[in-house]
């Protein structure tokens, strides 16, 4: 069970897009809540969500204000930048503010935005597509 | 519900704004230089670690890798630093200011500080990871360290500042 803020909007985020059927389409449910570096034998296409910052904002210590890098990783041989977009718009839609608050898991979320989408980056020693996208949330 | 006013004089108060607004644009100027000093030294600083060379990060087990789990080894905060290596990314340095404009009624300058890929490919790797490495979120760190010290910069800059209108 989660204990903090990041915790649950990560868990949030997750249970949202292994429900959507175009994440599904693509990744098999693959939507890790942790960087993709830290899964054992990852299978592509992927999605990975890292923490990046957090801090307490409003004076209030139950509100924490995180940045979150939620990449998408796709084999370049058999897909290409359509692809990466269709699904970088997804999981755009699906990290709504509407979306993210949850009672039943104690989310409470009072701003979520996107800050950075892309660039579009290729590995060559893997040859995987990565596409970051950070988003800011305040959260409770 | 709405109030109006009725402000007499208008054409003597734009002509004081354009003949004494100049001093306050250059004060403006002046204090982004001054932010973008701030910013710019950071930023060195926090992509020019040497406590580890590239032997002694081997050694560590490549803090940055997979096995050590998606925040990696704890080894120097903040954790979004960079070392420096072949200098490469520290010779990529780019930073500057944005002389203040005023548009649309909202005077905005600004100063920046960043990292050109063109002069190292690899940035772009050190800042969003990869899928053997984590990211270093290191521009937008160094820009919240330095977001206090740039506040009170400004303050004090333009705090004292006072037009003198001629009637």
């Amino acid at each position: 069970m989660p204990n903090t803020p990041e915790e649950r909007v990560i868990e949030k985020i997750r249970n949202l897009l292994i429900a959507d059927a175009t994440v599904i389409n693509y990744t098999q449910q693959r939507v890790y809540a942790s960087h993709i570096s830290s899964i054992k034998e990852p299978k592509y296409p992927a999605v990975s969500i890292h923490l990046l910052f957090s801090k307490n904002v409003f004076s209030n210590p139950e509100y924490v204000e995180m940045t979150l890098q939620i990449d998408s990783w796709f084999p370049a041989t058999k897909y290409d930048l359509a692809d990466v977009m269709t699904l970088h718009r997804k999981i755009r839609d699906n990290i709504h503010r509407m979306n993210l608050t949850d009672t039943t898991i104690g989310v409470k979320v009072a701003q979520s935005i996107e800050i950075l989408s892309g660039p579009l980056m290729h590995e060559e020693d893997t040859d995987l597509f990565h596409y970051p996208t950070q988003y800011q949330i305040v959260a409770t | 519900m709405a109030l109006k006013s009725v402000v007499k004089g208008v054409d003597l108060v734009a002509k004081n704004i354009i003949r004494y607004g100049d001093g306050f644009i250059r004060t403006v100027n002046k204090t982004m230089k001054e932010v973008d000093f701030v910013l710019d030294k950071k930023l060195e600083q926090n992509i020019s670690l040497t406590d580890h060379s590239l032997g002694d990060l081997r050694r560590l087990g490549h803090p940055y890798a997979a096995r050590h789990g998606s925040q990696g080894l704890n080894i120097h905060s903040p954790g979004y630093q960079v070392h420096k290596q072949s200098g490469k990314l520290l010779s990529s340095k780019v930073h500057g200011t944005k002389n203040a404009e005023i548009t649309g009624g909202k005077l905005e300058a600004s100063a920046f500080a960043g990292l050109d890929e063109s002069r190292a490919p690899h940035a772009l790797y050190v800042v969003f990871g990869t899928s053997k490495m984590i990211p270093r979120p290191v521009l937008q760190g160094t820009r919240d360290e330095v977001v206090p010290q740039a506040i009170d910069i400004i303050k004090s800059n333009l705090k004292n500042f006072t037009f003198s209108f001629k009637p």
